[in-house]
């Protein structure tokens, strides 16, 4: 016989349950749905935001009531289950590394390739400014993509380029051994089997692991960063810069990343329409400066992007014309305090075989 | 009367998109899809398991029903795809389960809804290193096997359930087929195991 039909046979005398079996997870249902379960569907699709208007995105953070189901399940619990937003980012991050540091370490080929989707941002692009990315030989180009003007930049003829603050899609493939990278003696430019690597030697004294990460990623000489800044950016790069999660380095910077002062988490929806958990911070500069977020899976533990919340209004928002409309920086580029005006979205990071192929 | 329910009851987008003003409605689906919920969960993690992932599958479910799709009728693969991910995250128990299984010839996830002592079934041989296979999958791989198998999915189903494209479903399984016919024994890779495959392309 074949062989899903064997698999059909394992097990198959598992019992259906009776309704007295269900009913109290039915009761805890319906408990959930009393105690305020009413919400508006969410509208707003920012990614149909016409170029040169208002791309108002904002952090949809539900409250805490919200938050139904207990956490005492007996189950290892989803990041959702954190006791309510504020000030919970330690315990967020420590619950994250607990889910992460048993799943199974890949154990990549130096000839293998990293496949990234990502969802990218930026509201700071107009029509003349954007992303570029890879030309795939023999497929159409994506929606709206430009050909780059021969001699822009190097490798231009095999490049597209998204005008605008997008969101755009990106797909991108790189080695996931770099020989000129690793030979290179940039310090920021290591390659995916460098920062693999890294995270997967990370000391186990856990007390050790915030040193050996700042050094991996130094703060310029010209930063102006503090060194909760430094610690905050240099761990986040850890987990974003990896190019598949290598979960035991993962955990240990979680928990580094849980003693760093002034993070909140908070539960957000993110421009991909997911329901995350951001850890933020806000940047030093005062009451007006940026929050930076990483957003992690709820359910997994993972980290799935991360974003900017601006501190103020960009400088041509806000002025109003007295019909209830806006005036919008020449530019087309603007965006209120509390918007996201930035957000690097990780949809898929896998290993491939070889160069352009996909999962 | 209330008894079975009418011929046009509504479809399970009908009744999330109700469920976002009256939200005890969700309750219909729960009342729909929890037997095989729980029986699905059982089937992974054993008996003691199946109640807590069954009431936290609808409750997230219940927590994210505004984004579900209502192009879609049916809610099956989406409450599939919510308690795959509560099941991975206790991969090392479903894994210490099979590799049990592969080990003793005694399952303990079996056992666990069977109440009568005596009633301890040794496996035949095959079962046990069918068991050692599922247990050496990847997670996605056993999601897209087991989701075939145990609950009778069909490929876009498993897509939707678990945001995969349909590609991808179709490699993982024929990846899990492959290791579990070797698990078997049987290493003909030319072999034609799918029948519906078969007849679909004559």
């Amino acid at each position: 016989m074949d062989e899903t039909t064997f698999v059909r046979e394992l097990r198959a005398d598992a019992p259906l349950p009776d309704r007295a079996r269900l009913a109290p997870g039915r009761q805890r249902l319906l408990d959930s749905a009393a105690s305020g379960g009413r919400i508006r569907r969410l509208r707003s699709d920012w990614r149909t935001g016409a170029v040169g208007a208002v791309a108002a995105i904002t952090a949809a953070t539900v409250s805490a009531t919200l938050l139904v189901g207990g956490g005492d399940q007996g189950i290892e619990a989803s990041l959702l289950n954190a006791r309510g937003p504020a000030g919970s980012a330690k315990e967020v991050l420590l619950n994250a590394a607990v889910m992460v540091e048993d799943d199974p370490v890949p154990r990549p080929g130096a000839k293998q390739w990293i496949y990234t989707r990502e969802s990218t941002y930026n509201a700071s692009m107009d029509e003349n400014s954007g992303t570029v990315i890879e030309r795939v030989p023999g497929e159409d180009p994506p929606a709206g993509a430009r050909p780059m003007q021969p001699g822009m930049m190097p490798d231009a003829e095999n490049s597209w380029f998204l005008p605008g603050p997008g969101p755009h899609e990106v797909e991108e493939w790189s080695p996931f051994g770099n020989p000129a990278a690793e030979k290179g003696k940039n310090d920021d430019d290591y390659s995916p089997r460098e920062i693999f690597g890294f995270l997967g030697d990370l000391p186990d004294d856990q007390g050790k692991v915030l040193d050996k990460v700042l050094k991996f990623y130094p703060t310029s000489a010209e930063s102006s960063e503090t060194p909760e800044e430094h610690a905050f950016r240099a761990l986040g790069l850890m987990f974003v810069e990896q190019p598949i999660v290598q979960p035991e380095g993962l955990a240990k910077v979680y928990r580094a990343m849980a003693e760093i002062p002034g993070i909140k988490a908070s539960r957000v929806i993110d421009g991909a329409g997911r329901e995350t958990v951001a850890v933020g911070r806000k940047d030093s500069g005062g009451p007006d400066a940026d929050t930076r977020m990483y957003l992690l899976d709820p359910a997994t533990g993972l980290p799935v992007g991360q974003q900017w919340t601006a501190g103020k209004d960009s400088p041509a928002s806000g002025e109003g014309t007295g019909d209830g409309g806006k005036i919008v920086a020449e530019d087309g580029v603007s965006w209120k305090k509390g918007d996201i005006f930035m957000a690097e979205l990780v949809l898929e990071a896998t290993l491939v075989a070889k160069d352009h192929e996909r999962p | 009367m209330t008894g079975t329910p009418p011929d046009g009851e509504d479809d399970d987008a009908a009744v999330i998109s109700q469920s976002l003003e009256r939200p005890e409605i969700f309750a219909l689906l729960y009342d729909r899809y929890a037997p095989d919920i729980h029986r699905y969960a059982a089937r992974r993690l054993g008996d003691g398991a199946a109640d807590d992932i069954t009431a936290d599958t609808f409750l997230t479910a219940f927590r994210i029903r505004s984004r579900f799709d209502t192009a879609r009728a049916s809610a099956r693969p989406w409450l599939y795809g919510i308690a795959a991910n509560l099941i991975g995250k206790q991969r090392r128990t479903e894994v210490r389960g099979l590799r049990a299984l592969a080990r003793t010839g005694r399952d303990p996830v079996a056992e666990s809804w069977v109440e009568l002592a005596d009633s301890r079934v040794t496996a035949e041989a095959a079962q046990a290193a069918l068991a050692g296979a599922v247990a050496a999958l990847s997670g996605g791989d056993r999601h897209v096997l087991l989701l075939v198998a145990w609950a009778d999915f069909t490929y876009q189903e498993v897509a939707d359930a678990l945001s995969i494209p349909v590609g991808t479903v179709r490699s993982r399984l024929n990846r899990a087929r492959r290791k579990v016919r070797t698990a078997l024994g049987d290493d003909d890779p030319t072999r034609v195991t799918d029948i519906a495959e078969a007849t679909i392309h004559g």
